[in-house]
């Protein structure tokens, strides 16, 4: 839920990439490419740190007597 | 095919509009209410401006209006600058507003962040909405890849002031005060940002 702006961004920026794709051919895509990078980032970190914590709940479940 | 396009476009984003409004009320509570209310009188003021007094670039002849100014242009500065928190929230581990209400701030690095993602957006709109002839640069306007230079100033510019203004205004007043002091300060921010964008672009020559 709280991605869903994020997510929101990126379809806007998937159906402006289908209209020039398609009408004004070709696709512009260095200028595009710095905030197709970013909005990448949240889901980035957030896998991360999902792993992080797995791998700690892990090493706490094994060093438990 | 010009004019279907412009209106698909126009319907598009006030649905995904409309729709991170309702993120920010169920998230956020009155806390998101002011926001987007805030935000949505930011964007309505400031393209206002440049639709009236001739400033920085011309629209296309749009459906849907909001004052002299077309809709789209209201609302998407809202649109994008809470977008922009919410990337820069998820980023940083920080929340604006919403959660913790006593929050209410914006720290150095979160306003960091949302600038950084404010400039980025201006590769996807600006060479996309001239593209698609929605709005037009003054001639002589200075650009690398079809992305203005004066911009890449104006995004960030518009959008650090204001969070940083609505989270002072948000923490420190309460009622009718808050109101009076919104209100100045986003007319002024909105007014004060097209002018000077205007301004900062004549004497750089941008």
């Amino acid at each position: 839920m709280r991605w869903l702006p994020v997510a929101l961004l990126a379809t806007m920026l998937g159906i402006a990439l289908v209209i020039e794709a398609v009408a004004y051919p070709p696709v512009q895509w260095l200028p595009k490419l710095p905030l197709a990078v970013l909005l990448t980032l949240p889901f980035v970190l957030a896998a991360t740190r999902a792993r992080r914590h797995a791998a700690g709940r892990r090493d706490r479940a094994e060093t438990e007597p | 095919m010009s004019s279907g396009l412009h209106l698909f476009l126009e319907l598009t984003t006030l649905l995904f509009f409309l729709v991170v409004v309702a993120h920010a009320l169920v998230l956020r509570g009155r806390d998101g209410a002011w926001l987007m209310g805030s935000m949505l009188a930011l964007g309505f003021v400031r393209e206002n401006c440049v639709a009236l007094y001739h400033w920085l670039y011309r629209f296309a002849d749009l459906h849907l209006h909001l004052g002299a100014a077309p809709l789209i242009t209201a609302i998407i500065w809202g649109y994008s600058i809470y977008i922009a928190i919410c990337w820069a929230e998820s980023v940083c581990g920080e929340a604006v507003c919403g959660d913790s209400l006593e929050t209410r701030r914006a720290s150095p690095r979160l306003l960091a962040a949302l600038g950084v993602f404010m400039i980025a957006l201006v590769g996807f709109y600006e060479p996309f909405l001239e593209l698609v002839d929605m709005a037009k640069w003054q001639d002589g306007t200075r650009r690398t890849l079809g992305v203005p230079w004066i911009a890449l100033v104006g995004y960030p510019t518009l959008s650090v002031p204001f969070v940083a203004g609505w989270c002072h205004i948000m923490r420190r007043h309460r009622g009718r005060a808050r109101l009076a002091w919104m209100t100045v300060f986003v007319v002024t921010l909105a007014f004060g940002h097209a002018w000077g964008l205007q301004w900062l672009k004549g004497v750089l020559g941008w």
